[in-house]
């Protein structure tokens, strides 16, 4: 039984900038960066602003468009379901620190740990609490969309999104809401590459993004983009004591081959590249978002989705969205022509 | 009413009351309340030292990991305290593990926000400062080169839920909810779903969180939701002198499992899941929606879906933070919500006695609520002197009492708000 996508809307990294990390290791990155809208008129309160990352304006933003097109009532969204996946909650590792080394550089404060003390607590912003809450992006979106109902935020390696899918997939079929938002959010940047990087093992040609969306999901195919036939994952323990790569996404392949076969590909080109090539052994047809927008972090299987839905054509009915996650998760999502 | 039953198998907790389920009831009983001066970390110079902290050393629970893991566990409380709590019940469990279907056990826990202990690193960014280096980037970056997915400190939250995988052999999924002080709460609640709806038939549930750290404790105490200190105890919930709540730290771990899989076993759960309430106030991030519309929904769900009626009640373990606004509107939203003489439920909130471990916070409090069940225990509000509403049942002695039906309330920042019922299986 299929679930069907209403609406969607994202958005994309629209420049991207080389970014030093460590001089010391000589490790970059290339940063994909959203432009704001900031003329919008779904743009964000003032007041809230201050309390939320780049990537939350964007969503903001990108729900109320969604909204306004699909034309939902205030009962109606009051009574949808709001699932959610986060990539960092600090956009940039030394925000909230910045005057940590002057601190603790201070000789004075050296021997005298009450004055070093009120140095950190005077320097650490009044609302570091708020602007790094991990459920920030679900609760702003449902208090500019005015969602009420059951919530979940899951995060926040790539897999999330799917996770997120997969739960509106298994309350639609039980008839728990009739609508469900699948929000996803990546908040690229130096807290992320750190993280993403030590997981996996740091790698020339990295390039992460920031990027998001959402997909309104519902049992009713009328006037659907497309229908998902699939979500499926492999059902395996990930290993933390190594970084090998096992590549199986053959075993989701479901038995009717689709027409084309998106990937997300890695974190650098040269894993990337052989990750294109394993689907290439196994699909005529295969692409990637890595090359255009880099790694999009949790923003992945749903950036995959929008993206398939605007290649459905006559001779492309079917797609497959690929992923794997840092502690080497698969999964894959299919979507077919209505 | 859904139609598969979910039952709780077995459960332990790391709490500041107890390390241990056992030693937990012994606390209560005890009225031990870990509202204390804090003794981990140099606090002097801020306004804040009152926490709830774990004050044993737990190193003997994990001294069987892998010594990258207790490296890690070195500057990431999280999983010190996760570790341990898995150290505590790992021998009971050993003979249930193995009946587990690696393609039906999920794993699905609540975890709290990362917390990088920069003052443990003192030397380090001094040196990276003094040679005009970025010290923040280049101290993570040296902390990044190990050969394995376990990061030194900055892991993806996925780490604590893909840890309890490779112990319980989970490979349906591992998934961590992300919703501060409901995460563990949430994180149950989908654990019964997923039973329920047949994806799973054991699923491994819990959480883990510390706010016992200087980082957490200035930047909930600037909010103003952790009370500047003056020596004496600092949380009081449902008084009507309380200001604030306690910082706490928690990990606990549940074991739920379907009923096809306990008769299948012979099994004899502790409690049964009976249901959930679980709604998003959308109003504002910095504040619970004062007409409660959606905390009152969850709790009218959490009743309804478990299929009992009000009068069934026997206990409720509020979220009871002792902060000024959010205990007043949880106990009007009880009321309005169960629409009787609430003179007649019990409610209690623990919090002065273990702290809000925010994260964890759901699953302490449902450990606690299981051991209350089992030792048909009424708990006080400990702290509790002068009662901020006459009309509710604000418990104020310990007391015994049978259990059957129960329900546990946790409302985060943010508007989210989860309410869980549970069925005593003992009595």
């Amino acid at each position: 039984m299929a679930i069907y996508v209403k609406g969607y809307s994202s958005y994309l990294p629209e420049s991207f900038e080389e970014e030093l990390m460590s001089a010391v290791e000589k490790t970059k990155y290339t940063l994909g960066q959203l432009e704001l809208d900031k003329d919008s008129e779904f743009f964000p309160q003032r007041s809230d602003q201050k309390i939320m990352r780049n990537d939350t304006k964007a969503s903001i933003v990108a729900i109320q468009e969604l909204i306004q097109e699909v034309g939902l009532s205030k009962q109606e969204l009051s009574a949808a379901s709001l699932f959610v996946s986060n990539g960092a909650f600090v956009e940039s590792a030394e925000k909230y620190f910045k005057k940590i080394p002057t601190i603790f550089s201070d000789p004075s404060n050296e021997s005298n740990s009450e004055k070093k003390n009120y140095e950190i607590y005077r320097s650490s912003p009044p609302l570091v609490a708020l602007e790094t809450l991990h459920n920030s992006m679900m609760s702003f979106i449902g208090q500019y969309a005015g969602i009420n109902n059951h919530n979940f935020t899951f995060g926040n390696t790539s897999i999330s999104t799917f996770y997120a899918v997969q739960e509106a997939n298994l309350s639609l079929k039980k008839g728990i809401a009739e609508n469900i938002f699948v929000s996803a959010s990546n908040c690229a940047g130096s807290y992320s590459f750190l993280s993403n990087s030590a997981t996996l093992g740091y790698k020339e040609n990295w390039k992460e993004s920031n990027a998001g969306g959402h997909l309104l999901l519902t049992n009713d195919s009328k006037n659907a983009k497309c229908a998902i036939t699939d979500v499926n994952s492999n059902k395996k323990v990930p290993r933390l004591n190594s970084r090998l790569i096992e590549r199986n996404w053959l075993d989701l392949f479901p038995e009717v081959k689709s027409d084309l076969l998106i990937h997300s590909g890695a974190y650098d080109s040269e894993t990337t590249l052989s990750d294109q090539k394993y689907c290439e052994l196994h699909h005529d047809k295969v692409i990637t978002l890595f090359n255009e927008f880099g790694n999009m972090g949790t923003s992945n299987i749903l950036v995959g989705i929008i993206h398939a839905i605007g290649l459905l054509s006559d001779t492309i009915q079917i797609i497959d969205i690929a992923d794997r996650d840092v502690y080497g998760r698969e999964s894959l999502i299919r979507i077919e022509r209505c | 009413m859904l139609a598969n039953k979910v039952y709780i198998l077995d459960y332990d907790v790391i709490s500041p009351i107890g390390v241990g389920r056992d030693s937990m009831i012994n606390g209560i009983n005890a009225n031990i309340s870990a509202d204390k001066d804090f003794t981990r970390v140099d606090t002097k110079g801020i306004p804040f030292n009152r926490a709830a902290e774990v004050a044993e050393d737990l190193s003997e629970l994990y001294k069987d990991e892998s010594d990258v893991l207790k490296n890690t566990i070195q500057y990431d409380r999280k999983l010190e305290l996760l570790a341990a709590c898995y150290g505590k019940m790992k021998d009971r469990v050993a003979e249930l593990v193995p009946k587990f279907d690696i393609e039906k056990t999920g794993i699905l826990i609540g975890v709290g926000a990362d917390v990088v202990p920069l003052t443990l690193f003192e030397d380090l960014i001094r040196n990276y400062a003094r040679k005009d280096q970025n010290a923040i980037k280049e101290l993570y970056t040296a902390f990044s080169k190990d050969n394995t997915r376990i990061n030194t400190v900055n892991n993806p939250y996925d780490l604590y839920s893909v840890y309890l995988a490779e112990k319980f052999n989970a490979g349906a999924y591992q998934k961590s909810i992300l919703t501060a002080c409901v995460s563990s709460t949430q994180a149950i609640a989908l654990a019964s779903d997923s039973i329920r709806n047949g994806e799973c038939e054991i699923v491994i549930t819990g959480g883990t969180d510390s706010l016992v750290n200087l980082l957490a404790l200035i930047s909930f105490g600037k909010l103003g939701i952790i009370p500047e200190s003056d020596g004496e105890k600092s949380c009081f919930p449902f008084d009507t002198k309380r200001k604030g709540t306690l910082a706490g730290e928690a990990a606990g771990i549940v074991i739920m499992a379907s009923e096809e899989f306990v008769k299948r076993h012979e099994l004899k759960p502790v409690a049964q899941f009976m249901g959930y309430g679980n709604t998003l106030d959308g109003y504002k991030i910095t504040a619970p929606d004062p007409e409660g519309t959606a905390m009152v929904q969850a709790i009218k769900d959490s009743v309804s879906n478990a299929g009992i009626t009000t009068d069934e009640i026997d206990y409720i373990n509020a979220h009871g933070t002792g902060t000024r606004h959010n205990d007043h509107l949880e106990l009007q939203c009880l009321e309005r919500a169960l629409g009787k003489d609430m003179s007649t439920i019990p409610i209690s909130s623990t919090k002065d006695r273990h702290g809000h471990a925010i994260a964890a916070a759901g699953v302490q409090e449902l450990c606690l609520l299981l051991e209350l069940m089992k030792h048909s225990t009424i708990p006080k509000n400990l702290q509790m002197t002068s009662p901020c509403d006459d009309s509710f049942n604000l418990v104020k002695e310990n007391y015994t009492s049978p259990i059957k039906y129960a329900l546990t309330n946790n409302f985060a920042f943010g508007g989210i708000n989860t309410v869980l019922t549970i069925k005593n299986e003992l009595l």
